[in-house]
């Protein structure tokens, strides 16, 4: 009679599980990891809707910060990872991007052929979600004089000392340093590499704080405590909901012009589910939604139609060709120079 | 003083030897102290400080372990591709460094160097100065650890700071999990490596000095110091020995303290042990101080003592004694307490006292008669000055009575001194009592009377022998003492009884008054003395007042008896023999041998003068015995001359026979001169046969039994009667020379003569007239048959040499006939 129980009770057991693996598998989560505020929770919503498929996000604030978590998980963990184009190289020579399903979807064809080329290894293994600049955010109420130069941030004055953030990303901080001075934000030039360091480490005292500033009503911009803060264009744009004091400029100097790709991990477990999730938001209607949403410029051709004039003429969100002339793409830099990078960073971070 | 210092020579070292040798050990025990606290100390130090440091090494170990093993330090080792490497992983590393470095600030440097000495991740401390990224050339760079789980510690110079630093590297091993199954091998992928500043090492080790006297040093296993601190003189002597211990060197000794900390390390500390001395110095001084105090202290304390309870004491003692030596015999001390020296002053007390009466009893046996208890001659001449100064005072009279015992010699011969002294006794109190009796007749004030009415002392006195003394002081009259010494006489009359023996005695008394007879005490005294001698001539058993006529008699008398005493003593007799001629044939018939007395001054003095004399003075015995040894003496050298051819006669007093064993006397002198008896006769008086007669005669016969002949002189003087004659064993009478010369006028005194020599003849005793000196005596002499003659008509008497020269002439003369 026991002999029974026990055998019905490990079979129904076994049984359970498999089912549940069953419906694990179709509703399993997408864990996407993200920058916040970079996606319309609306889209999640109709996503899983249409799909069943439930996306988890999960945030990083900076690039840096996004490495070390692929870093530690040695690439597993996640569905669907929002990179920068500079990370791609490094991530592919990782192993950690699974190639792209070939062909794409139709929609996912409409993204400019520019984006693809932005970054070598793109094209197979990661998918152009927004590009945009990299440039300062302030408050034009309580500075002195506008801001037009990153020489401005980088040497501030009274109004500015103590009142500027940046973002704890070692050669974005560089980068914007090195245009400042006038050199290229890919420069091999030692010694303009190192006067680029120089002007972090002098302005590092004057600097609130590294890290990134929030982007809802919260922020440290919208209070006061930030003056200026180096800032992504869109997020600039979500900022001036809260407020009309707030400016973006992209300094005369020239910034950084950034591409981000969605990539889906190789250790990705639902990665099905992942590219369902970008067919899904590359479609015309969404990508429109979410590009408005976020105030980037969608590379998706698909969504401009459906996206606003003033949408499609704001210069914070399609800057001119003048503009852009200054700005350059990340290129890796020499690994020597990286690793300088790195240690001095951490050490103005201090 | 001579006692304090003494005192101080002995007590002195006695309180300063014990207290240096506690001084010395205390210090020497203090100095041990010392060193151990030391040692202990140093010990302590070196061992916390090996601790701290170990401490620390340990941490630095345990964080390069840690780091070493961390999963992002793993991760990163992992990653060969380079820009991979710093673009995606350095950050992390660099953070997980900043974390150590943040929270032990020790680390100067963590850094990720790759096997070829690249220094590809470098995390300093701020304001770090890392001077370069190529490892590679370093010293050590060929030491690294390659081995899973080895480390390599030592310490260097840093280039990047200028000091010395801790170097710590780990290899990092791994094997890439993703591409190589776990069979593979790790690789080495580079080296983890830790720089830590040494500063706090530095602090710690100068933590220890405590001041510039000593050196701290840290080594390695070379005996390279890689840190010193503190006096460099002492840095040259270290001993690889662990632990405490005491070195040796010329410059003193040093002590050191050494232990070993991890990574191979050493810890050493050295301390002079000058410090310990200089220390002990500073105590040694408080000891000596203490010391010395303390001998003060304990001297004064001391000297002040036996000042106090000694030297006063024996000072006080020390000047009573004095008083005693001094005659003050009535010091005493007083009683101070209950310690040893008032008990010695007790004593002293006691010995004064004592003293005091042996005085008294000294004086008084020096003062007094033993025998009679009497004062003595001494104390009779200062109470007789006495009483002579209080006569003179008062203008009183004052009688000095001199008496002796009469024949006092006798008494003492023929009963023993001991009966004698009796006796005197017995008239000593007798005197006393006489005077006791009669206070009328002395004046009562000056009489000091004790309460047993024993003898006043103040007036009797015993000078000597059987001569005693009485003084009558405050006398009105002379005569006064004529009662007294007739009371005397009177008391001495009545017989004395001693020991069963009863017999009496008298006594001759001599008075002499002062001022009447003389003033002076010498005076009196003579004067005294010369009335009891006056006294005794008159008969004995009387008094006499001195009167100054005595003086010259009495002296004269005296002196002669003086004279012949002396006489006997030096030398001055000498026998002379006349002889007896026998009538008929002219031979000798004998010689009497005559005593002669040769006088230095008067010249020779016959016996006439002095025998009597001596027989009242009792020298006779003397003499007679004198005689008796010198004429058998002579009769014997005759005798071995073989001149000796008949007898010598020798006269022996009736004295003699009343006081000396008269045929002792011959026994002895025969033996003595070695004489037979058959050579000698014994000529004696009358008065000889009539007193004591039966003694006497048994004397006599004891003579005659020798074979000594009895001759009896003077006959014819005496009272002898016939009868006499035949009782009395005599062989030879001697007719006395009176009658030979009467017989020359006288002729009745011729008949008796013839008469004499009839009887004689008829008793058969021989005849010798004496003193025959003419021819028509000799004649007659002859007619009637006297046998034997004697006198000037043969020879005077003579001496010694010329008697001899007449008896070998005479025998010349017969051996011709």
């Amino acid at each position: 009679m026991n002999r029974a129980v026990t055998g019905i009770g490990y079979w129904s057991a076994l049984l359970c599980v498999l089912l549940a693996q069953q419906v694990k598998a179709d509703t399993q989560p997408l864990v996407f990891l993200n920058w916040s505020d970079y996606m319309d929770p609306e889209l999640l919503v109709e996503f899983k809707r249409q799909t069943g498929i439930e996306v988890k996000q999960s945030y990083y604030d900076s690039d840096d910060n996004r490495d070390q978590i692929m870093a530690t998980s040695d690439g597993a963990g996640y569905d669907l990872i929002l990179i920068s184009g500079l990370a791609l190289d490094s991530y592919l020579k990782q192993g950690w991007l699974a190639q792209l399903p070939n062909p794409l979807s139709h929609d996912v064809s409409q993204i400019e052929e520019r984006w693809w080329q932005a970054f070598p290894g793109a094209k197979a293994h990661a998918v152009p979600f927004f590009w945009g600049t990299l440039g300062i955010a302030y408050r034009t109420d309580l500075v002195n004089e506008p801001i037009t130069h990153w020489k401005q941030f980088f040497n501030p004055g009274s109004d500015l000392k103590g009142k500027i953030t940046l973002i704890e990303s070692a050669r974005e901080v560089l980068a914007m340093a090195l245009k400042s001075l006038g050199y290229s934000l890919n420069t091999s030039n030692k010694q303009q590499f190192n006067e680029g360091l120089a002007l972090m480490r002098q302005q590092a005292p004057f600097v609130g704080s590294y890290n990134y500033v929030d982007l809802d009503e919260t922020s440290a911009l919208i209070s006061g405590e930030t003056v200026a803060a180096m800032m992504y264009n869109g997020d600039a744009l979500m900022l001036q909901e809260h407020s009309d004091q707030i400016a973006y400029v992209l300094p005369s100097e020239g910034g950084n012009i950034w591409v981000d790709y969605l990539a889906i991990p190789a250790k990705a477990k639902n990665p099905q589910a992942a590219m369902a999730f970008i067919n899904f938001l590359n479609k015309p209607k969404q990508a429109a939604q979410l590009a408005s949403y976020v105030y980037y410029a969608s590379p998706n051709r698909g969504a401009w139609p459906h996206l606003s004039k003033e949408f499609l003429q704001d210069k914070t969100i399609f800057p001119g060709q003048k503009s852009l002339e200054q700005s350059e793409f990340f290129a890796p830099l020499s690994p020597r120079l990286l690793k300088k990078l790195n240690q001095e960073f951490q050490k103005i971070v201090d | 003083m001579r006692l304090q210092r003494q005192f101080n020579l002995v007590v002195v070292p006695l309180v300063v030897v014990p207290l240096l040798v506690l001084g010395v050990t205390a210090f020497n025990y203090l100095l041990e102290s010392e060193q151990q606290k030391l040692m202990n100390a140093m010990s302590n130090s070196v061992t916390s400080m090996r601790q701290k440091i170990d401490m620390n090494f340990s941490k630095i170990k345990a964080n390069l372990e840690l780091l070493a093993t961390d999963g992002v330090m793993m991760r990163y080792g992992v990653i060969e591709d380079e820009y991979t490497r710093y673009k995606i992983y350095q950050a992390g590393l660099l953070a997980r460094f900043k974390s150590y470095q943040k929270h032990f600030p020790i680390y100067e440097e963590i850094r990720y160097i790759l096997v070829d000495g690249y220094e590809d991740t470098h995390w300093g401390a701020p304001n770090y100065h890392n001077v370069s990224d190529d490892e590679s050339t370093r010293s050590w760079y060929s030491r690294l650890p390659k081995k899973e789980g080895s480390t390599l510690n030592f310490i260097a110079a840093n280039p990047d700071t200028g000091q010395q630093s801790l170097y710590s590297f780990k290899p990092i091993l791994l094997r890439n999990t993703s591409t190589e199954d776990a069979s593979q091998p790790k690789t080495l992928r580079g080296f983890l490596g830790t720089t830590i500043t040494l500063k706090w090492l530095q602090g710690e080790l100068q933590s220890l000095l405590i001041d510039s006297t000593q050196h701290v040093a840290f080594m390695n296993g070379q005996g390279d110091k890689l840190f010193a601190f503190g006096d460099e003189k002492l840095a040259t002597f270290t001993a690889p020995e662990m632990g405490i211990q005491l070195l040796d060197t010329n410059h003193g000794g040093i002590y050191q303290a050494r232990e070993n900390t991890l990574f191979g390390y050493s810890l050493v500390y050295l301390v002079s042990e000058e410090v310990v001395f200089a220390k002990a110095r500073r105590l040694a001084l408080s000891i000596i101080i203490i010391t010395l105090i303390s001998i003060a202290f304990t001297l004064l304390v001391l000297l002040f003592l036996l000042r106090y309870s000694m030297i006063r004491p024996l000072q006080a003692l020390m000047s009573a004694s004095q008083n005693i030596a001094s005659g003050e015999l009535n010091t005493s001390l007083p009683d101070l307490g209950c310690d040893e020296l008032s008990d010695l002053s007790r004593s002293f007390n006691h010995m004064a006292k004592s003293l005091a009466d042996s005085d008294e009893k000294i004086r008084f046996i020096a003062y007094h008669d033993s025998l009679t208890r009497l004062p003595n001659r001494r104390m009779f001449h200062y109470l007789l000055n006495n009483a002579i100064a209080a006569s003179a005072r008062n203008h009183d009279k004052l009688a000095l009575i001199f008496l002796d015992v009469d024949n006092f010699k006798t008494v003492n011969d023929s009963l023993g001194h001991d009966i004698g002294d009796m006796l005197l006794q017995q008239f000593a109190g007798r005197i006393g009592e006489c005077l006791r009796n009669e206070d009328s007749v002395l004046a009562p004030d000056n009489i000091n009377q004790d309460q047993d009415n024993s003898v006043n002392q103040d007036l009797v006195a015993r000078l000597g022998g059987d001569e005693f003394t009485v003084l009558l002081p405050q006398l009105k009259h002379a005569t006064d003492a004529s009662f007294v010494a007739q009371r005397i006489i009177i008391s001495m009359e009545k017989p004395f009884f001693v020991n069963d023996h009863h017999f009496k005695i008298t006594t001759s008394i001599g008075i002499t008054i002062y001022p009447d007879n003389g003033r002076k005490a010498d005076e009196l005294i003579k004067y005294a003395d010369i009335a009891m001698y006056h006294a005794k001539s008159e008969g004995k058993n009387n008094f006499q007042f001195y009167s100054s006529d005595l003086n010259e008699a009495i002296a004269d008398r005296i002196d002669r008896e003086n004279e012949l005493r002396e006489a006997i003593e030096n030398h001055q007799l000498s026998v002379y023999f006349q002889p007896q001629i026998v009538t008929g044939t002219g031979k000798i018939y004998g010689l009497e041998a005559l005593v002669r007395w040769h006088h230095p001054t008067k010249g020779v003095i016959s016996p006439l003068n002095f025998i009597t004399l001596a027989e009242e003075t009792g020298m006779i015995i003397e003499l007679g015995t004198w005689v008796m040894y010198e004429s058998c003496r002579i009769a014997k050298d005759w005798l071995q001359k073989g001149l000796l051819d008949f007898r010598i006669s020798v006269n022996v007093s009736s004295r003699q026979f009343e006081r000396q064993d008269v045929a002792q006397l011959v026994e002895d002198a025969l033996r003595e001169s070695g004489l037979e008896a058959q050579y000698l006769t014994v000529e004696l008086t009358e008065s000889v046969i009539m007193s004591s007669r039966d003694k006497n005669i048994a004397t006599l016969s004891e003579i005659k039994g020798k074979g000594v002949k009895i001759s009896l002189d003077d006959f014819g003087t005496g009272y002898s009667s016939l009868s006499y004659l035949r009782t009395f064993p005599v062989d030879t009478l001697k007719i006395d020379q009176q009658f030979i010369k009467d017989s020359e006028t006288d002729r009745e005194v011729r008949s008796i003569i013839s008469a004499i020599v009839m009887m004689a003849h008829a008793l058969g005793l021989d005849v010798v007239a004496e003193g025959v000196e003419g021819k028509e005596e000799f004649l007659y002499l002859q007619s009637i048959n006297c046998d034997i003659i004697q006198g000037y008509y043969f020879s005077k008497p003579l001496p010694h040499l010329e008697a001899e020269i007449y008896i070998k002439e005479s025998l010349k003369k017969n051996l011709a006939s």
